[in-house]
C-alpha cells in the first residue's frame, strides 16, 4: 500500500547553482524523501550539509576526507531514513550517522597510516618529553590531534563548533553529565600537554 | 597562568583548529547523486524487515533441501535388508549398502523440529503484529508481505516429516489458512470497510481456533533461537 504523501507547497529557486532551503516540516520532509521526491532530498541535504561538513573537516583537517565522509553520511542517511522514528530531532539522528561515519573513517585512515609509516604521527604528540612548540596555535592543534578520539570529538563539537551538551549527548547517546565530564577531561589533557608552552609564551596569543 | 586565562586562550585558539573552507555543496551533491544512482531504487528504500523474511525463507529452503537429501538416504536398503545373494558378493559390494543408523532418523526429525520451531516463532511474531495493528496503514502491507513468506514455509513444513505429528499437521493447516487470509489484505485496492471486515474475520478465526495459544505451545519459552 503506497503511503499517501500530502501535497505541500514547496518553493525553491535555483540561485547561482544552489537551491534555497525549502521550508518543509521535518516529518513531511522525511515522508517525501522516503517517497523519492528529489526536491525534498535536496532540501534535506541543504538543511544539514554545512554543519556535517564542518564537523567532518574539523575532525579530519583534510578536504578530501571531509568531503568523503560528508558524502558517505548522506548516502547512508538516505539509505536508512526509513529507520528514523522521530524520537529525536532529524539533525540529531543525522549527526549520529555522521559521527559513526567520521570515527570509523578516521580509524581506517589511522590504521592505514600506521601501517604505511610504521608509526602514527598523531600519537607522537603529548608525551611530555617534547620541546614546547613556540607557536601556541600549532601546539594546540597538535595537542588536540593527540586527544583520544571521543574526547576530541566532544571538544570539537562543543568548544570549536558550539554544539550544546544536550545535542552532543543525544548524538553520541550518552548522558549529558558524561559529555560534560569528557569535555573537562579533554581540557585537563590539553592543559597538561600545553602547560609548558603556554606558560613560556603567554603573550603570543594576544 | 590562571585557569581562566588558559581557558580563554584555548577558546580563541580552538576557533582556528582545522578551520573549514567554504562548503563544496554542489560538488558533493553531484557525487552523492552519482553514488545513489548505482543503487537501484527498489533496493534503496528496502527496509530491513524485507531482508529478514527473505533470508529466513532462503534458509528454510536450504535446510529443507538438505534434509530431504538426508531423509532419502534412509530409503537405501541396509546391509541387513540386502538380498541374500548380495551378501555373498565381495565385501566391497556389501559396503555399498550402508548400515542404517537409527540415530540418523532421529537427527533428521530433530532438524525438522528445529526448523518448525523457528517457523512457529516467526509466525507468532507476525500474528501478534497483526493483532496489535489497526490496519489501513503501512503496517498492513508489511504484515501481509511477512505472511506471504511464511505461507511458502508452511507448505514446505506440511510436506516434511514435521507434519507426521497430527497436532502439528492440524496447526500448520490452520496457520496456512490464516496466513493466506492475511496475504489478501493490503494493496489490493479494497475499501477500508472491506478491510475492517476481513480483519475481523481473521481475528475471529484466530480466537476460535486458539491459534496463538496452540502456536506458543509449540515454541519453547523465550525463544530467540529454536531449542529442542
Amino acid at each position: 500500500m503506497k503511503a499517501t504523501i500530502p501535497r505541500i507547497d514547496v518553493s525553491y529557486h535555483m540561485s547561482k547553482g544552489t537551491f534555497q532551503e525549502a521550508q518543509l516540516d521535518e516529518n513531511q520532509m522525511v515522508q517525501r524523501v522516503l517517497a523519492g521526491d528529489p526536491v525534498a532530498e535536496r532540501s534535506f541535504y541543504d538543511s544539514h550539509v554545512d554543519r556535517i561538513y564542518r564537523l567532518a573537516y574539523r575532525m579530519t583537517g583534510d578536504e578530501t576526507l571531509a568531503q568523503d565522509f560528508t558524502q558517505d553520511t548522506f548516502v547512508r542517511a538516505f539509505d536508512r531514513l526509513f529507520s528514523f522514528q522521530g524520537k529525536s530531532a532529524l539533525s540529531t539522528w543525522l549527526h549520529s550517522v555522521a559521527v559513526s561515519v567520521i570515527l570509523n573513517g578516521l580509524r581506517k585512515v589511522k590504521r592505514l597510516r600506521t601501517r604505511e609509516e610504521g608509526q602514527d604521527d598523531l600519537d607522537s604528540v603529548g608525551g611530555g618529553s617534547e620541546v614546547p612548540d613556540l607557536n601556541l596555535k600549532r601546539s594546540l592543534k597538535r595537542a588536540i590531534d593527540a586527544l583520544p578520539e571521543q574526547l576530541r570529538l566532544i571538544f570539537v563539537m562543543h568548544d570549536v563548533e558550539g554544539y550544546k551538551h544536550r545535542e552532543i549527548a543525544e548524538t553520541l547517546d550518552i548522558p549529558v553529565g558524561t559529555s560534560k565530564a569528557k569535555l573537562a577531561r579533554a581540557h585537563q589533557e590539553l592543559r597538561k600537554t600545553l602547560g609548558m608552552a603556554v606558560v613560556s609564551i603567554p603573550e603570543e596569543v594576544d | 597562568m590562571s585557569e581562566d586565562r588558559f581557558d580563554d586562550l584555548l577558546k580563541k585558539a580552538a576557533e582556528d583548529y582545522n578551520a573549514p573552507p567554504e562548503v563544496p555543496r554542489e560538488e558533493m551533491w553531484a557525487r552523492i547523486e552519482d553514488r545513489r544512482k548505482t543503487i537501484p531504487r527498489w533496493a534503496r528504500w528496502q527496509p530491513r524487515w524485507i531482508a529478514w523474511p527473505l533470508a529466513a525463507a532462503a534458509t528454510m529452503i536450504l535446510v529443507f533441501a538438505l534434509l530431504r537429501d538426508v531423509d532419502h538416504r534412509g530409503d537405501i536398503p541396509t546391509f541387513a535388508e540386502a538380498p541374500s545373494e548380495m551378501k555373498h558378493k565381495s565385501e566391497d559390494t556389501a559396503r555399498s549398502y550402508p548400515e542404517r543408523d537409527d540415530t540418523e532418523r532421529d537427527d533428521t526429525d530433530v532438524l525438522y523440529r528445529l526448523a518448525a520451531e523457528g517457523f512457529f516463532a516467526r509466525t507468532d511474531a507476525v500474528l501478534t503484529q497483526f493483532r496489535s495493528s489497526k490496519g489501513a496503514d503501512e503496517s498492513t502491507e508489511r504484515i501481509s508481505a511477512w505472511a506471504k513468506d511464511l505461507l511458502t514455509e508452511t507448505r514446505f513444513l506440511m510436506d516434511s516429516p514435521a507434519a507426521r505429528d497430527d497436532e502439528l499437521k492440524l496447526l500448520l493447516e490452520d496457520l496456512e489458512f490464516v496466513l493466506a487470509q492475511i496475504t489478501q489484505l493490503g494493496p489490493s485496492g479494497q475499501g477500508r470497510e472491506r478491510e475492517v471486515k476481513e480483519r475481523r474475520w481473521i481475528q475471529q478465526g484466530l480466537n476460535n481456533k486458539d491459534l496463538l495459544l496452540r502456536l506458543r505451545r509449540q515454541t519453547p519459552a523465550g525463544q530467540g533461537l529454536p531449542s529442542v
